[in-house]
């Protein structure tokens, strides 16, 4: 016999009541609320406020989420946990705010997590850390974990015939877990391990001292800030050596000629041929006047996914992460990154990993890593 | 008309029966309430005592590292390299660990993100300083070494601020308990509240829902001890009151039915003392007609006696006429046996002549002509002796008339008379008959003179002498005969007047034994007379005793007039309409009440 405390009835008529409201919502009227955030100063996170943007405007261009309006929430976390976590407990209390797509970096989603495990669904487009694999059951992801995408930077490092590699990490979660990755897989020597600051400052010690013991390859496990910090100060001190770096890195190469013949490796590319990828790469495009990024594709498959849950199960947060924990199997997302599905620890099976060049500013995929 | 519900007892064993279920159920959240509390406060201080074991375990690696950050940056040696990149590792790890502890408030989140990026920050600091000691920038790797120093401090600082973070998750649990156990406490108050609240209602439901019916019914009890007899208790009742109720109305029914009988009784009894009256007072006439007819037949008795009287008289004379009789046949018998000596005389003497004559038969002999003439006149005696004959046989006729009179003499005495004065008249021509035998007889002699002065001329004529002697001694027996016969139909006749006496003394007698009858015919009479005079007494007493027993059946009759035995009236619940009507429905089934009742019934008793 389970007998509930005084409030717990209070609670649960607040739960129906709010429950009747949403189904009366559901009817069409009510606007739902998609949260978003990311370090939006850092191109790759601005890409996917974007794409989610981007996404729900065409939703509500085809008449809503299920005849609900959607409206986008984009909170700027500066990649930082505490800030993330702050954010995320802003969207658990606020009612219209059914699910969220974020946070864009892993520091923020690995802080944010706790608080969306009070029962709001995030799934992230970007994060990739390993911490993040089962960290609450109402957290998912759409790209591949570090773990895996290091090990395979790793075997592509092996396949250059590497022999000397430098690791440069930013000391967060992302770098760490990406650099454990790759440092884990790779069968070479190592001439450091490094952890380096996430802003791109004070590089100069690093790249310095990188000149005098001369990797053959450097693998940087960071974002587009550190990296473009990394690439300049390597080409104003005349290092030469082979840059290789993760899905964090997309928008180095607009630094056209810093980056010119870095090997970046990213879930999705803008040339992938199938119809559905280039009409999103055609419609960012229209819209944005730029590039879109493997960020945004994911931001924007992650979107629709959530969009698609909530015209089938209403803006219910329970029953909307309960759908969107069922897209598994049989029960594949159709997005513009190919098919998802969701394992039991909020991963997605299979991998997303695209190796690119970086050739005239632009990220060619490169053949032979195909 | 009295429908039971449920019973006291089952009203009773119901409502504690809900208390038991809700105490039952008081404990069973009492206990589980200390259960999931036990529960809840065991997991909140795992957690804290894990957390407490993460924290105080990072504290731990992030002094390590410290130590070994201080010798990495000094030494240039790969060992402390190693080491220094080993222990970053680990005390990531543990941070790790300790950043995915469940239900973190957004305060522990933060000051752990804090942790890690200052501890990140000290470590590119650290790895920085080493660099440019080994690019032999000294000054600006102490720099770095400083600066990753005072973010060491800083993280130092936040350090014990988680601890006090977690100190104050502990009494966050402690008070989440607190108020946990509070509620669970309140909601017991509540439950037991609830039940003693339910105890009350049950009580007070049970006693009003008992206590209305005995009110009723005590209402009942009062209307009859009053006299009412129409009182009843009708409604939903508990079951036992209900029977109560039927017992209280049905003892009303049979009251009413009593006194209606009573009074009944009491108009009979009075109508039965009128009829009584009336029938003292014919009595009383019938009495006096009694006495009046026992007068006449005292009256008719004493007649009775005296014609009795006059009876035996008769026939004292018809007994003294009957010895008259037996006297006269006594002389009759003295004649008869005259007649017959004399007869016997003259036997012997015509014998004695006939011997006589057979002596001189011889000489008489010569008289035979005489004899044809002395033929005749024995002719002319043989004649006379038939004349006596047929006188002898109808004197017997008339013995035999008498001896039947005689035997008739009992009815009437005055026949004997008759007969007697025949027997007379026969002894008179007996008499007669004799004279005229004895005047033959002297004829005879005459001529028997004449003869034997004949024979003496004519002995010829002897033998018919002889054979007339003979002849006459045949006549004389004859005569002798016959005066027998005449002396037995005497003696007959004495004796039938005899017995005719006899039989008028035993009539006498019978009269008398009738006229002492008749006497004591007369005395009850005068018996019954006294007595239809007690009777009349009785009469007038039965009278008074009737003018008693009418005074008492009207007494009785207003008495049971007071009783009101009509319409039955319920006495539950006044203004009710109960269709309860002794006299077309004396005691109908409860389900034969129309529904309507029954509905209000309820509300009503319940």
């Amino acid at each position: 016999m389970t007998i509930p405390a005084p409030p717990a009835p209070a609670r649960l008529l607040l739960a129906f009541l709010a429950t009747a409201v949403l189904a009366a919502c559901s009817g069409g009227s009510g606007t739902v609320v998609i949260g978003t955030a990311g370090p939006w100063k850092e191109g790759y996170a601005l890409n996917v406020r974007r794409a989610v943007e981007m996404a729900a405007d065409e939703v509500n261009a085809r008449g809503g989420a299920g005849g609900h309006p959607v409206e986008v929430a984009a909170r700027d976390d500066e990649g930082d946990g505490v800030k993330a976590a702050s954010i995320a407990r802003g969207f658990l209390d606020d009612a219209r705010v059914v699910a969220v797509v974020g946070h864009a970096n892993s520091g923020g989603m690995v802080g944010a997590a706790p608080m969306y495990d009070h029962g709001l669904v995030a799934v992230s487009p970007s994060a990739t850390s390993p911490e993040i694999t089962g960290i609450s059951r109402w957290v998912f992801r759409v790209t591949t974990n570090d773990s895996v995408n290091g090990a395979r930077l790793a075997e592509f490092a092996g396949r250059l015939g590497s022999r000397r590699v430098a690791i440069l990490y930013e000391n967060d979660v992302y770098g760490r877990d990406l650099a454990a990755a790759f440092r884990a897989a790779f069968r070479g020597g190592l001439v450091g391990v490094d952890p380096i600051p996430g802003d791109g400052s004070r590089v100069e010690p690093f790249i310095s001292y990188y000149r005098r013991v001369q990797p053959d390859l450097v693998f940087a496990a960071g974002t587009t800030a550190s990296g473009r910090a990394l690439l300049r100060e390597a080409r104003r001190q005349g290092l030469r050596t082979q840059w290789l770096a993760g899905d964090g890195w997309p928008g180095v190469q607009a630094d056209t000629a810093a980056a010119e013949g870095a090997y970046i490796a990213i879930p999705f590319s803008v040339d992938d041929p199938r119809p559905e990828a280039q009409r999103f790469v055609a419609a960012f495009r229209d819209r944005y006047h730029q590039e879109p990024d493997a960020n945004a594709a994911m931001a924007y498959d992650a979107t629709l996914l959530l969009l698609k849950g909530v015209a089938e199960v209403g803006a219910d947060r329970p029953r909307l992460r309960d759908w969107v924990a069922a897209v598994r199997g049989a029960r594949a997302y159709h997005g513009v990154t190919g098919d998802i599905r969701f394992g039991a620890d909020g991963d997605p099976e299979g991998t997303r990993f695209v190796m690119t060049r970086v050739s005239g500013g632009v990220l060619r995929p490169v053949e032979a890593a195909r | 008309m009295t429908r039971h519900t449920f019973g006291i007892r089952a009203r009773l064993v119901a409502g504690f029966g809900m208390l038991v279920v809700l105490l039952v159920l008081a404990g069973g959240v009492g206990w589980t309430s200390l259960h999931s509390t036990a529960s809840s406060t065991r997991g909140a201080l795992r957690g804290v005592e894990e957390d407490a074991r993460l924290s105080t375990g990072l504290a731990a690696d992030v002094a390590r590292e410290v130590a070994e950050a201080a010798r990495y940056v000094e030494r240039s040696d790969p060992a402390a390299e190693a080491a220094f990149d080993s222990l970053r590792w680990r005390t990531h790890r543990t941070h790790r660990v300790l950043r995915r502890r469940p239900n973190q408030t957004e305060a522990e989140v933060a000051l752990v993100v804090t942790i890690d990026q200052e501890l990140s920050d000290a470590e590119v600091r650290y790895v920085m300083a080493r660099r440019l000691g080994e690019l032999g920038r000294g000054a600006e790797a102490r720099a770095q070494t400083d600066s990753a120093r005072a973010t060491e401090a800083r993280m130092l600082g936040d350090l014990g601020r988680l601890a006090e973070v977690k100190a104050q998750r502990v009494a966050a649990v402690g008070v989440v308990v607190a108020e946990s156990t509070g509620r669970r406490a309140f909601l017991l108050v509540l439950l037991l509240l609830a039940a003693l609240g339910i105890a009350l209602a049950v009580v007070v439901t049970v006693i009003r829902s008992v206590a209305a019916p005995l009110e009723a019914l005590t209402a009942h009890a009062g209307r009859l001890s009053e006299g009412d007899l129409t009182a009843r208790t009708g409604g939903r009742l508990p079951r036992e009151l209900a029977v109560l109720a039927r017992a209280m109305n049905r003892a009303g029914e049979s009251l009413s039915r009593i006194g209606a009988g009573a009074s009944a009784a009491a108009d009979g009894v009075h109508a039965s003392a009128g009829e009584l009256a009336a029938v003292s007072a014919r009595l009383s006439a019938s009495v006096d007609e009694v006495t009046r007819s026992i007068s006449a037949v005292s009256a008719g008795a004493a007649d009775q006696v005296e014609q009795l009287r006059r009876v035996d008289e008769a026939l004292r004379g018809m007994r003294a006429g009957a010895e008259q009789v037996a006297l006269e046949v006594r002389e009759v018998t003295a004649l008869a046996g005259e007649i017959e000596d004399e007869a016997r005389t003259k036997r012997g003497e015509s014998e004695h002549t006939l011997a006589l004559l057979l002596g001189i038969r011889q000489t008489v002999r010569a008289a035979a002509d005489e004899s044809a003439a002395l033929r005749t006149a024995v002719a002319e005696i043989g004649s006379f002796a038939t004349a006596v004959n047929q006188i002898a046989d109808q004197t017997n006729l008339l013995g035999l008339n008498a001896s039947i009179e005689a035997a008739r003499a009992g009815e009437h005495g005055a026949g004997f008379g008759v007969v007697a004065a025949e027997v007379r008249k026969l002894a008179g021509q007996a008499r007669e008959s004799a004279e005229h035998v004895r005047r033959i007889t002297l004829a005879v002699t005459q001529r028997v003179d004449a003869t034997s002065g004949a024979m003496s001329a004519g002995v010829e004529r002897m033998d018919e002498v002889e054979r007339v002697a003979q002849e006459m001694g045949g006549a004389l027996t004859a005569i002798l005969g016959a005066a027998e016969r005449t002396r037995r139909a005497a003696a007959s006749v004495a004796a039938a007047a005899e017995h005719n006496a006899h039989a008028a003394v035993l009539a006498a007698g019978d009269v008398a034994q009738v006229a002492e009858t008749a006497a004591r015919h007369a005395d009850t009479a005068a018996g019954v007379r006294a007595a239809t005079a007690e009777q009349e007494g009785a009469a007038a007493l039965a009278a008074e005793a009737t003018a008693r027993l009418t005074r008492s059946a009207d007494s009785l009759r207003a008495l049971v007039g007071h009783l009101r035995v009509g319409e039955a009236e319920p006495s539950m619940h006044p203004g009710e309409p109960d269709a309860g009507l002794p006299g077309s429905d004396p005691a109908p089934p409860p389900t034969e009440r129309p529904s309507g009742h029954r509905g209000r019934r309820r509300r009503a008793a319940v």
